[in-house]
């Protein structure tokens, strides 16, 4: 008996020893190419990365865009990725690591090939449809037609390809690898991209002492080239 | 009973004691239901919010793990739809995440659920949702549910307590109410019916307590009748005997105080003992203490009427209708009748009980009556009753029967038809009935006497009636009215035959009241004809009169020749003009005189005003013609010495020019003379026409309608052009008796001057011809005119027209509006006179700027008009020998040559007495003589007579140029068979010595042959 809790003692030391850095269970709502259900996204990728070369472990779950931001708001997850900066606001338990992951191109994609678009408010006379929780969508369009707000990007497209939509507004690569997935044709993207933002990981506060580490580490990826690599391997050519 | 207050019946009472204690019962009951449905529900609703926690916890946490909100929203409407679920929420982390419905937090239930969701190996209580069900509709159902209890066993209750009210009132209280009602009512005297009441009587081992009041009741009953009845009985007989005894004291008192007949008691020694008011009245004492201290025999006149009626009475018992005469108080006589029984008593008193009447009324009835019989039998009316019917003669009196021929006996029940002559009998019986409907009614009727002979009557007949209606008798009087008939009839025929004359006299016959504005009081009909109004047009306030009519300037001299005769009570004659309605002036001649009253004054002017508009006329136009005839005898003296100058030279020329022959200068230059010569006769012809003195023309049935067309066609040749002429013949028969050549120079002279008239500015001439007749009354006014028919020769221009003084002088000789050498001023005149001698007339009317219309009337005629030409005569020629006499030998050579180439033999003789003598010689020498009138010594008027004295049948024949002092008919007169004008023409002369020749023959001839 004294053996067997020695023996519990001893693998608790361990373990604590081994492993005392926490692994860190991080959400998101990306698509390919940023995140994949076998985690070889483009993010999926840098997030294991940085994590490793600062030697924390990370496990990475795809949950609903909102349901990941509370989530990791209220520290039932760990953090979340990608995320403009800005969010703090809404979400108090978060702390952004200050390097970005990738970038995000916001972009109408469209069947109806006069529509041109320059700003948000080249938006207004048409029928729009975005993801619920992009908030940089929800307060940037304002005065359109109609704003259709589905939950997820699957859907959105659908309103598109249903013409239940003019237009839907979307980042370029994911909606570039959605619409292969899809095998939606005759659905064209406009240039130039209304907004372009830096992507970042968010992490609940209880881990801010991780975010620098995991930035500098993410800032050493992109000067060693790790960064570059991981993008030729998980970004199609014409999409990067 | 029906008036106690509801306190006071049972029924009342024991209605509020079950309400009170049916409504506690309820109120527990109903609470006690509303507790356990209040239980029941809330329950429900545990169970519901334990199924919605089960049913929906699951789903609503996967959508809130995936943040559906719109799954959410779906979800928590879907609870909320739940009965009594009110709102529904979910918080995550305290924050609402969707709700649905609103909270409340007054009467509510609570009830809320954790939401957990495994992830990554771990339960999350992901958030919490509340459940809130609201009360108010559960407590507003069991609310509802307890008003339901508690009135539907409210309701049950008080029906419940009505019915067993209603049966405690039939079987009780009702028949307590007929037991205390029979009480109340119970009389003994009557009381023969017993107490029942609605309910069958148990026998009385059987019996309720109701049944043993009733028979207690009735047991009472019948006791107390036995008692009352016996009671009353005694008391009813006493009430009567006293009743009788009061009665027939206060009969005897009032018999005694009220009859009208004096009542007394006295004894045989002259003592009055008892008197009534009546009596004391009667007598005209003040009182009866007064009356009985007097002696009977004082009230007597005559005392010895007393002693009579004691001597009666010594032998009979009752003396009645005893008359007598009684002094007054005053002295005055009463005649009075007395009754009087004599009673003795036991103790043999003698007692006289007597009545007086007053039979003063009576007696004067009584004479009254017989006055009225004198008068009945005396009058000379006839007077008569008749029966209730009508028909019958009951009573008459002697002036009836004589009036009818009969004696009082015969009429006496006659049947009154029998006087009433039988051509009135049928108007009797409406008369009956009209006098029994009306109480009385006077008639004529015409009666008959005995022997035939018929008058009228004047009938007055009084149905006399009873108090109900019903006729009893006919008064009836009869007046002979023969007399009177005669007088009205005079009167009528007198009335009659003044209002006629007073009527038909062709003027108005007027009576004017002075005194009241001159009111016209009595008018004939002939108003409207001499002013055109009806009197009441004329009539202003109630005042009618003329006076207004009278034109202005003429109503001072008319009031002041009525006032003038008035003031000198004289008649008055005045003429003056009155203003027609149709706006003519009327010349009118008013006599009058005034009437007078009693006291002086004039009170009527009584008169007649004529029309004399058109005798004035005819007198302008007398003056007219007498006139013109004084021109025309001035012009007709020159013209026949002209035409004596002329006939020689225009004989003598014709004779030499006859031998001349016509190539020669001299013929040429004596055809001048010849033409010359005819103009200056044409010129005499004219003249002579006018002054209506001319040689006799032919008048000759003849066609005007030709002879206006022909004139037409020589006019048309001298009218300008500018001129257009229009004829417009319509008559249908155009003959008249005329001289052809005069008509034509009549046309010519109106065409003429109406060519003139329009010279200068052209217009339209227009000749007509159309028929016209003239009645009485429209030719009265023309002195020329004879009614009859006539052809109307019109003549029309629209020249410059001519004034009304112009056109009263257009028919003079020698009056002209043409510029001097234009006319000779005889145109116009000639044709009045043409006309005249026609014997028509001619009118003008014409307007200035409006041109003229000369209307010429001559007399139609129906006869074929002859149509021969004089030049297509041969002149008739003969044999015969006549004597020629003129004291001009230039005529007698001329007419011996004349009537030579004619194949006469003539003798011509220039001195009438030569003349003479050459006829006495030698009477049958001659066939015919002509003689000319103008000669010395002796006239050829004197020197016809003479030769007619020698020879009757000789034909002569006067010829002269011009003289007033023999015409047509004077020659004629005196045997003179032709007289012809100078100068004589050859057609003339051949003509008329052939006509008196054969008419000489014919003459002869019928003379041999009769």
């Amino acid at each position: 008996m004294k053996k067997a809790f020695l023996l519990i003692w001893f693998v608790l030391i361990m373990t604590s020893s081994v492993y005392g850095r926490p692994v860190l269970v991080l959400n998101t709502s990306n698509a390919a190419p940023n995140a994949t259900k076998d985690h070889t996204g483009l993010g999926d990728r840098v997030i294991m990365e940085a994590c490793k070369r600062i030697g924390v472990g990370v496990k990475i779950i795809v949950l609903p865009s909102e349901r990941a931001l509370i989530n990791a708001n209220e520290g039932i997850d760990d953090g979340n990725f990608a995320r403009i900066s800005g969010i703090t606001s809404l979400y108090p338990n978060l702390v952004r690591v200050p390097e970005e992951v990738t970038e995000f191109e916001f972009t109408a994609f469209t069947k109806n090939l006069t529509i041109q678009t320059t700003n948000w408010a080249s938006l207004k006379p048409y029928n729009v449809g975005i993801i619920t929780g992009w908030k940089i969508l929800e307060t940037s369009i304002v005065g359109a037609k109609s704003l259709i707000r589905v939950k997820d990007e699957r859907v959105l497209f659908n309103l598109l390809a249903q013409d239940k939509a003019d237009v839907v507004v979307y980042d370029k690569r994911q909606g570039l690898v959605l619409l292969d997935d899809m095998k939606l044709v005759r659905i064209k993207t406009l240039s130039p991209a209304l907004a372009k933002r830096s992507m970042y990981i968010y992490l609940h506060k209880k881990h801010q002492a991780l975010a620098p580490e995991l930035a500098a580490a993410i800032k050493t990826m992109k000067e060693d080239g790790t960064y570059k690599k991981i993008i030729d391997e998980t970004v199609p050519l014409q999409m990067q | 009973m029906e008036n106690r207050k509801y306190r006071q019946v049972i029924g009342y009472r024991l209605l509020l004691a079950i309400l009170a204690f049916s409504l506690v019962v309820t109120l527990l009951t109903t609470a006690i239901h509303v507790y356990i449905d209040y239980r029941r529900e809330i329950r429900s609703i545990e169970e519901d919010f334990k199924w919605i926690q089960e049913s929906y916890s699951q789903a609503i946490t996967l959508s809130l793990w995936l943040m559906d909100r719109e799954q959410l929203q779906a979800q928590l409407d879907s609870i909320r739809r739940i009965p009594y679920i009110i709102y529904v929420d979910i918080k995550a982390n305290n924050e609402l995440v969707v709700k649905s419905g609103k909270d409340r937090s007054d009467l509510t239930l609570h009830r809320e659920f954790e939401l957990t969701h495994s992830h990554n190996g771990k339960m999350l209580q992901i958030g919490v949702t509340h459940i809130t069900a609201g009360l108010n509709d559960v407590y507003g159902a069991i609310s509802g549910r307890a008003v339901l209890i508690l009135v539907s066993q409210g309701i049950q209750v008080f029906l419940t307590s009505l019915f067993i009210l209603f049966i405690f009132q039939i079987v009780v209280t009702r028949r307590l109410n007929n037991i205390a009602g029979y009480l109340v009512k119970l009389n003994p005297l009557n009381s023969n019916q017993p107490l029942v009441i609605k309910k069958r009587l148990a026998p009385p081992d059987r019996a309720d307590e109701l049944d043993q009041i009733v028979l207690a009741v009735n047991e009472l009953t019948n006791n107390l009748k036995v008692t009352f009845d016996e009671l009353t009985s005694e008391i009813e007989r006493r009430r009567l005997v006293e009743e009788a005894l009061r009665s027939n004291e206060e009969n005897f008192r009032t018999l005694q105080t009220n009859v009208p007949i004096g009542l007394f008691k006295s004894t045989p020694g002259g003592q009055v003992l008892t008197v009534n008011l009546a009596l004391v009245d009667m007598l005209g004492y003040d009182s009866e203490e007064n009356l009985l201290h007097t002696p009977i025999i004082e009230l007597y006149a005559d005392p010895q009427d007393r002693k009579r009626l004691l001597d009666r009475l010594d032998t009979e018992v009752k003396v009645s209708d005893f008359e007598v005469s009684l002094k007054k108080k005053d002295g005055t006589l009463v005649p009075v009748s007395f009754c009087v029984v004599k009673t003795v008593t036991d103790h043999g008193q003698v007692f006289y009980h007597g009545s007086v009447q007053d039979i003063s009324a009576r007696k004067q009835a009584e004479e009254t009556i017989r006055k009225w019989a004198h008068l009945f039998e005396n009058a000379e009316w006839g007077v008569g009753i008749g029966s209730a019917d009508g028909r019958t003669l009951e009573m008459v009196n002697p002036a009836f029967a004589r009036m009818h021929g009969y004696t009082v006996e015969e009429l006496t029940g006659r049947p009154i038809v029998q006087i009433i002559a039988p051509e009135y009998r049928q108007e009797l019986p409406p008369y009956v009935r009209l006098t029994h409907d009306s109480g009385r009614h006077t008639f004529e009727l015409g009666h008959i006497r005995r022997n035939g002979t018929v008058f009228p009557a004047l009938v007055d007949i009084t149905a006399v009636k009873d108090d109900p209606g019903h006729v009893l008798y006919e008064a009836i009087s009869v007046q002979d009215i023969t007399e009177r008939k005669r007088a009205e009839e005079a009167l009528r025929q007198s009335e009659f035959s003044y209002r006629t004359l007073a009527q038909n006299l062709p003027g108005l016959v007027y009576r004017i009241h002075v005194q009241e504005n001159r009111h016209m009081q009595f008018l004939n009909h002939m108003l409207p004809g001499l002013t055109g109004y009806e009197p009441d047009e004329l009539t202003q306030g109630n005042v009618c009169s003329i006076d207004p009519l009278i034109v202005p300037e003429d109503r001072d001299r008319v009031a002041s020749v009525v006032k003038q005769a008035m003031a000198e009570n004289r008649f008055f004659e005045v003429r003056y003009r009155l203003r027609h309605k149709d706006g003519a002036v009327r010349h009118v001649s008013e006599r009058g005189k005034p009437i007078y009253g009693v006291d002086g004054q004039p009170i009527y002017v009584d008169g007649v005003i004529f029309d004399y508009t058109s005798r004035k006329r005819l007198e302008d136009q007398l003056r007219q013609a007498q006139k013109m005839e004084a021109i025309g005898s001035l012009a007709g003296g020159i013209a026949h010495d002209f035409n004596n100058i002329l006939a020689p030279i225009i004989g003598y020329t014709e004779m030499i020019l006859a031998e001349l022959p016509k190539q020669s200068s001299m013929h040429q230059d004596l055809c001048q003379v010849l033409r010359a010569a005819n103009r200056a006769k044409e010129l005499v012809k004219q003249i002579l026409m006018f002054s209506r003195m001319g040689g006799e023309q032919e008048m000759l049935p003849i066609e005007l309608s030709p002879l206006i067309k022909e004139s037409l066609k020589l006019l048309r040749a001298s009218i300008p052009t500018t001129i257009e002429i229009h004829q417009n013949i319509a008559a249908k028969t155009t003959a008249a008796l005329a001289d052809a050549t005069q008509i034509h120079q009549v046309l010519i002279n109106l065409c003429t001057n109406a060519a003139h008239a329009m010279r200068e500015h052209g217009g339209v001439l227009e000749i007509g011809l159309s028929e016209a007749e003239f009645d009485a009354d429209t030719a009265a006014g023309y002195p020329e005119l004879r009614p009859g028919p006539y052809l109307r020769l019109t003549v029309s221009d629209t020249g410059h027209g001519m004034d009304q003084a112009t056109i009263e002088r257009i028919f003079e000789p020698y009056f002209t509006t043409k510029e001097a050498g234009e006319g000779t001023g005889f145109g116009l005149a000639v044709v009045h006179g043409i006309v005249k001698r026609h014997q028509g007339t001619i009118m003008v009317y014409s307007e200035p700027e409006k041109g003229s219309t000369f209307s010429a009337y001559l007399p139609r005629i129906d006869r074929e008009p002859e149509t021969a030409n004089d030049s297509s005569r041969t002149l008739p020629q003969g044999t015969e020998r006549i004597l020629f006499v003129d004291d001009e030998m230039v005529l007698c050579d001329l007419c011996q040559k004349m009537l030579s180439q004619f194949g006469y033999q003539v003798t011509t003789v220039s001195e009438s007495v030569e003349a003479l003598e050459t006829f006495r010689k030698q009477p049958d020498k001659f066939d015919l003589v002509i003689t000319d009138y103008t000669m010395p010594k002796m006239t050829g008027a004197d020197l016809a007579k003479e030769i007619l004295s020698i020879r009757p049948d000789m034909p002569i024949i006067l010829c002269t140029g011009f003289s007033e002092m023999i015409s047509e008919d004077r020659a004629k007169s005196i045997g003179i068979r032709e007289f012809v004008m100078k100068p004589l023409n050859k057609k003339s002369v051949a003509e008329v010595v052939r006509r008196c020749l054969d008419e000489k023959k014919h003459n002869a001839a019928g003379a041999q042959e009769s």
